[in-house]
């Protein structure tokens, strides 16, 4: 009777406060809670109930149907036990946006949830995003691109972000004003277009550090025109003429592979 | 918050701020954020619109079912495919998807006209090859995958018709086919063809990058501004795959 009283106490509260923003909930809201501690599986638990079971590292859960909502009495225990790693009390999502939820070990080693908004803004034509996360527990760090620092003095829970051009960039992340030791990479990482490659250094110096990623797609910009003539029709060439010398000739390089099942009619 | 305060009364606003206050707390204890995402938080106060907006969503998306159990919802929450290593990132940098090579359009003696992936330049223009060859955004989708691919040739160029020089003719229901480097080749049947005003050219929906699978053929239409050495219009042809 008490837990029925304090769910419906709950329930009253959450739904006086959170109808303006959840009808003002975009359906582009995007919350993703991914688990960023090595080794340890773990329950997590909402409002008393284990709402996600046995949550491995890198796991990932979609939360963005619940914008705009308070996850009440979030906590994260250790799997199928009562140790409490992470009491992370009322949680209220954001209404809308982009946001990733990251459980992951602070500075200290002890266990942290992260909130991070995402950056969704449109890139330049012909660029990638890279964004780097520090959520290990591990000093301040550099990261160094291609050889030269990029980000400086990262610091647990911090973020650095850089707009690139396409191409793959040889990161190495070394300890703040140092060269070494590199504790991790060099790695590789793409950058492609239009894409947000989200990089998140987790786990622990001491117990081996490790990088997962994140990807958030579509930011690249469309075109804004589409000019196709710049002189006038029927000025010169028939187009038929031209176009068969043309696939005459690439076919005959090799150039293009005639496919089966087309049928021509011309 | 006007539009609360009218809805709960004195009392419930009062609580609804300790809510909000408690909840502030409670994520700021927990991922020390940045004072522009703790703004974010904050900002949960309605547009000034709100209660208009609010009249207009539907009775059962004000979200009370789901609040009553949001355990249970959780629960059933849909798995995302877990965090992807280096490894797997680059890997699937390095795949290749097939692209398009030709298309072939029966009805306008259009036979195998190459196919060149395009970008956009740094002013939003985007890249149209040669006359006699057919442009194919390669930022957006390919041709017959989710989201609108587009497949842009002149009209006319360089003092010579382009490929697509007599897209207009085209009809609903008219046939074409583009090949891919893979030896595949996919029907497409057109839906309509339609006359923007090149200012009025739905960008965001020839290049969806995602949603209904289409294809838009785009060339240029309407008078040639002689000066301006340019069509005032866009003709685009928006086809779909042949099931």
């Amino acid at each position: 009777m008490k837990k029925f009283v304090s769910v419906f106490l709950g329930a009253l509260l959450s739904v006086a406060f959170f109808v303006v923003p959840s009808s003002a909930q975009s359906d582009d809201a995007r919350i993703h809670l991914i688990h960023g501690i090595p080794g340890v599986n773990v329950d997590v638990i909402v409002d008393g109930n284990v709402v996600f079971e046995n949550f491995a590292f890198k796991d990932t859960q979609d939360l963005s149907s619940f914008a705009g909502q308070t996850l009440a009495g979030l906590k994260v225990n250790a799997a199928g036990t009562d140790t409490t790693a992470i009491d992370a009390g009322d949680v209220a999502l954001p209404a809308s946006g982009n946001y990733t939820v990251f459980a992951h070990l602070d500075a200290d080693g002890a266990p942290a949830l992260a909130v991070f908004e995402n950056d969704t803004s449109t890139v330049a034509a012909g660029n990638g995003r890279l964004v780097v996360r520090h959520a290990a527990a591990a000093p301040a760090v550099d990261v160094k691109a291609n050889g030269a620092v990029a980000f400086t003095n990262l610091a647990n829970g911090q973020e650095a972000a850089a707009d690139l051009a396409v191409g793959t960039i040889s990161a190495e992340v070394v300890p703040t004003g140092a060269d070494d030791p590199v504790v991790i990479g060099p790695a590789d990482l793409p950058i492609t277009e239009g894409n947000s490659l989200i990089v998140y250094a987790t786990g622990s110096l001491d117990d081996g550090l490790e990088v997962i990623t994140e990807s958030i797609a579509d930011l690249g910009p469309n075109p804004t025109v589409v000019n196709t003539g710049d002189s006038p029709i029927d000025a010169g060439v028939p187009v038929g003429a031209g176009l068969a010398l043309v696939a005459t000739a690439l076919i005959g390089a090799g150039m293009i592979r005639r496919s089966q099942g087309i049928t021509v009619d011309a | 918050m006007s539009s609360t305060l009218r809805s709960f009364g004195a009392i419930p606003a009062q609580r609804l701020v300790r809510t909000l206050l408690l909840a502030m707390m409670a994520l700021l204890a927990a991922c020390g954020q940045s004072s522009e995402q703790v703004d974010d938080m904050v900002d949960f106060s309605p547009p000034s619109e709100g209660v208009s907006s609010a009249e207009k969503q539907p009775p059962a998306s004000t979200g009370n079912a789901l609040q009553v159990d949001v355990g249970g919802a959780l629960a059933a929450a849909p798995a995302l495919p877990p965090a992807a290593s280096l490894d797997e990132v680059a890997e699937a940098a390095n795949r290749t998807e097939p692209e398009p090579l030709s298309i072939t359009i029966p009805g306008l003696d259009l036979n195998q006209v190459p196919v060149i992936a395009s970008g956009v330049t740094a002013t939003g223009e985007m890249e149209v090859p040669s006359p006699l060859e057919v442009g194919w955004y390669r930022y957006g989708p390919t041709p017959g995958e989710p989201g609108s691919a587009v497949l842009a040739g002149h009209i006319a160029s360089e003092g010579v018709d382009g490929a697509f020089r007599y897209l207009e003719r085209l009809k609903p229901g008219d046939q074409l086919s583009v090949a891919f480097n893979d030896g595949s080749v996919t029907n497409f049947v057109v839906d309509e063809v339609v006359d923007y005003a090149k200012s009025a050219l739905p960008f965001d929906e020839l290049f969806a990058r995602s949603g209904t699978s289409q294809l838009a053929l785009i060339t240029c239409g309407g008078d040639f501004d002689a000066q301006a050495r340019s069509y005032e219009d866009n003709l685009v042809v928006v086809a779909s795959v042949v099931a």
